[in-house]
């Protein structure tokens, strides 16, 4: 087996490194952060997001970096997938926060090019406008107050009960109507991706289809949601009345939407994978701290128990790089092949990768409390700010519970074809 | 403009001091491990200066580099951000070379290149700090050196340089072809970018050992030294912590002004 990246991925992964090292202003982030959580209109939102940061990331290539090159993207040629989950990890460990802007375009851009039932027309209209400004954000919204997670794996038994914002065909506009209760990066996007129903009794597998819809549409009112913290984009609520977009805002094919969010969760890893830089980061932190602090007399490094949770922190660490990698790994194989890459089989892959790290990292703070002592808590530490971040996105994509679930049954099934 | 940079690759300087080891019996620096090496930055302050020069007036960017073992997403850097070509002078022969034999096998190397305006060099390299293999070049290709540039400037075929001092800075003209060494106070390269690692990756350096730039072994590298290391250590630095007291804050600062003037700190 081969671990090792190609020279390309060496190359990016010290761009990541190297604009982090220059342009990773922590103050300015958790002022950005803080002020984002307060707001309580997108306009505030707004005018705290680093668009600056957005137009740097652009230049070096690194925003676009899911895009195929013949849309104007960066994205390799090859092994996509592993690169945003190498890239993902090395922003995360040496800048943080600048994770965040990254990440909706580089998982949910990547979707699209990867997902059959979206044209060539479809891509060039989304992928144009994405490389022609770099300020544009973009954001995506499924889950609603009747069901999150039941859009997601589905439960198809819930018929028409499940997605209730609709779509339907008026002249040559569709007309959307209905709530959202999350919209990531809603606060400061100029396009939401969004999911709706577009046949009325179908099961939700069948009846979801996904559309563009500019933020400044007549009907739309976008509300940001009070979290405890918060993406740099904003999360909001979203309410649609009437609202009308064109033919040309559809992505794939009527009805055929629960095919992109297979292949959202397909680019998904690298969305775990740059928390996981950061969770690298405090790990060496905290061994530095356990080196200085005496406690008993000496660094408190040397007392068993101490060392003992270095040492399963190490252990957690390296086997969710390695099941997030490999992940993404098996996925890039089948798409190097010319295959789509999600079956049955590649749902074990993501879920795995997503639920074996939201444990880890529970775990990985808890230890992480016990070695910092009462100073866990302090806002000088890193560790109270990773703890808000995780457990924030405990629920992002799917409930743990049903990724074990779909793990499980998908893990089986790889098996049993041998 | 036809210009050349010299970049060397180095162990990254920005690693902690404690990981640096030394072999004593070879007198050589045992890079970091968990580091990679990194181009020498005063070097890549030296490629900024060729690209601003190739952005503003055209011409191409050839890059040059000496050594052993040189890692690929390392030594291609100038190339993914915008630089034309690379030279490698790589080969066993070339390693363990000193300031002189470093400095001659470039200037072997510039000459076999050919045409040439400008030749860049960083002021020093990061490892040793020497600062002589610029100087070296121009003296061996026999063309006019000067030395710390913070900005190049090229004005009727000319090159104006603004050369950092102690305390202010000069502006000198030179006729070309010259070399020119850069310092930091140029300003921060460029990033890289995709597009150029891209192309970067795709591209094949040329390479060269000492024949081919019609170099005798016996002058390359350790063969072609003109100095010798004696010793090389890393100095040890103790710190002690003593703590003055006195009964009132009037009497611990007479104590500490005392204890400072036992140790000389104060003159007075």
């Amino acid at each position: 087996m081969d671990f090792s990246f190609t020279e390309e991925q060496k190359q990016i992964k010290a761009l990541a490194k190297e604009f982090c090292q220059r342009e990773a202003d922590q103050e300015r982030f958790e002022e950005i952060g803080a002020k984002t959580c307060a707001a309580r209109t997108v306009e505030e939102q707004r005018a705290v997001f680093p668009y600056d940061l957005l137009e740097k990331l652009h230049q070096v290539g690194l925003r676009q970096l899911s895009i195929p090159q013949k849309y104007g993207g960066t994205a390799p040629e090859t092994d996509v997938n592993l690169t945003l989950t190498m890239a993902a990890e090395e922003v995360g460990y040496w800048g943080g926060a600048i994770v965040d802007p990254l990440m909706i375009p580089w998982l949910f851009l990547r979707g699209i090019a990867a997902n059959r039932y979206v044209t060539e027309e479809q891509r060039q209209w989304i992928f144009s406008k994405f490389i022609e400004n770099p300020r544009l954000v973009i954001a995506t919204s499924v889950g609603e107050p009747a069901g999150g997670t039941d859009i997601h794996l589905p439960y198809d038994e819930g018929g028409s009960s499940i997605l209730q914002v609709t779509a339907h065909k008026d002249g040559n506009e569709w007309v959307i109507n209905g709530d959202k209760t999350f919209c990531s990066n809603g606060g400061t996007a100029d396009f939401i991706m969004l999911a709706a129903r577009t046949d009325k009794e179908a099961p939700v597998s069948q009846a979801m289809t996904f559309f563009w819809i500019p933020t400044n549409a007549p009907g739309i009112t976008l509300t940001p949601n009070k979290f405890l913290t918060m993406e740099f984009g904003g999360n909001c609520q979203t309410h649609y009345d009437n609202v009308r977009v064109p033919e040309s805002n559809l992505t794939g094919e009527v009805n055929k939407g629960f095919s992109i969010i297979e292949s959202f969760f397909e680019a998904h890893l690298p969305g775990v994978s740059g928390s996981l830089g950061v969770m690298q980061r405090i790990y060496e932190h905290m061994r530095e701290y356990a080196k200085q602090r005496i406690g008993g007399g000496k660094p408190i490094i040397e007392h068993t128990s101490v060392a003992a949770k270095m040492g399963e922190m190490a252990v957690k660490l390296e086997a969710v790089r390695n099941l997030l990698y490999r992940g993404a790994w098996e996925i890039d194989q089948v798409h190097n092949a010319g295959g789509r890459a999600l079956g049955e089989s590649n749902w074990f892959w993501f879920t795995a990768g997503y639920a074996f790290f939201k444990q880890v990292s529970f775990r990985f703070c808890e230890m992480a409390t016990d070695i910092y002592g009462g100073m866990s808590a302090s806002v000088d530490l890193p560790l109270g700010e990773f703890l808000k971040h995780i457990f924030y996105i405990r629920a992002a994509g799917l409930t743990v519970d049903v990724e074990l679930i779909r793990a499980c049954r998908d893990y089986d099934t790889r098996y049993q074809k041998g | 403009m036809n210009m050349i940079v010299c970049c060397k690759q180095i162990p990254d300087p920005e690693a902690p001091p404690a990981s640096f080891k030394i072999d004593s019996s070879t007198h050589n620096v045992i890079p970091p491990p968990g580091f990679p090496p990194v181009i020498s930055p005063f070097d890549l302050n030296a490629v900024e200066a060729a690209l601003r020069i190739k952005n503003k007036s055209g011409g191409t960017v050839i890059i040059l580099s000496l050594g052993n073992k040189l890692l690929p997403e390392i030594i291609k850097k100038p190339l993914s951000m915008g630089a034309d070509e690379l030279v490698l002078l790589e080969d066993e022969a070339f390693e363990g070379g000193d300031s002189w034999s470093t400095a001659h096998a470039l200037a072997k190397a510039i000459k076999t290149i050919g045409a040439y305006d400008i030749i860049f060099c960083g002021r020093q390299a990061a490892d040793w700090d020497a600062g002589q293999v610029g100087s070296g070049i121009a003296e061996l290709l026999e063309i006019p050196s000067i030395t710390l540039a913070k900005e190049v400037d090229i004005v009727d075929g000319k090159a104006q340089v603004g050369r950092v001092l102690d305390d202010w800075y000069e502006v000198v003209e030179t006729t070309l072809p010259a070399l020119i060494t850069v310092s930091n106070e140029l300003g921060e390269p460029r990033y890289p970018t995709m597009k150029g690692i891209m192309e970067a990756t795709k591209k094949q350096p040329t390479r060269w050992k000492p024949a081919d730039i019609g170099l005798e072994a016996i002058k390359a590298g350790a063969s072609g030294r003109c100095t010798r290391v004696l010793k090389l250590f890393q100095p040890i630095r103790e710190a002690h912590c003593e703590i003055v007291s006195g009964e009132s804050p009037d009497e611990v600062g007479a104590n500490l002004a005392t204890r400072l003037r036992e140790e000389k700190v104060f003159k007075f």
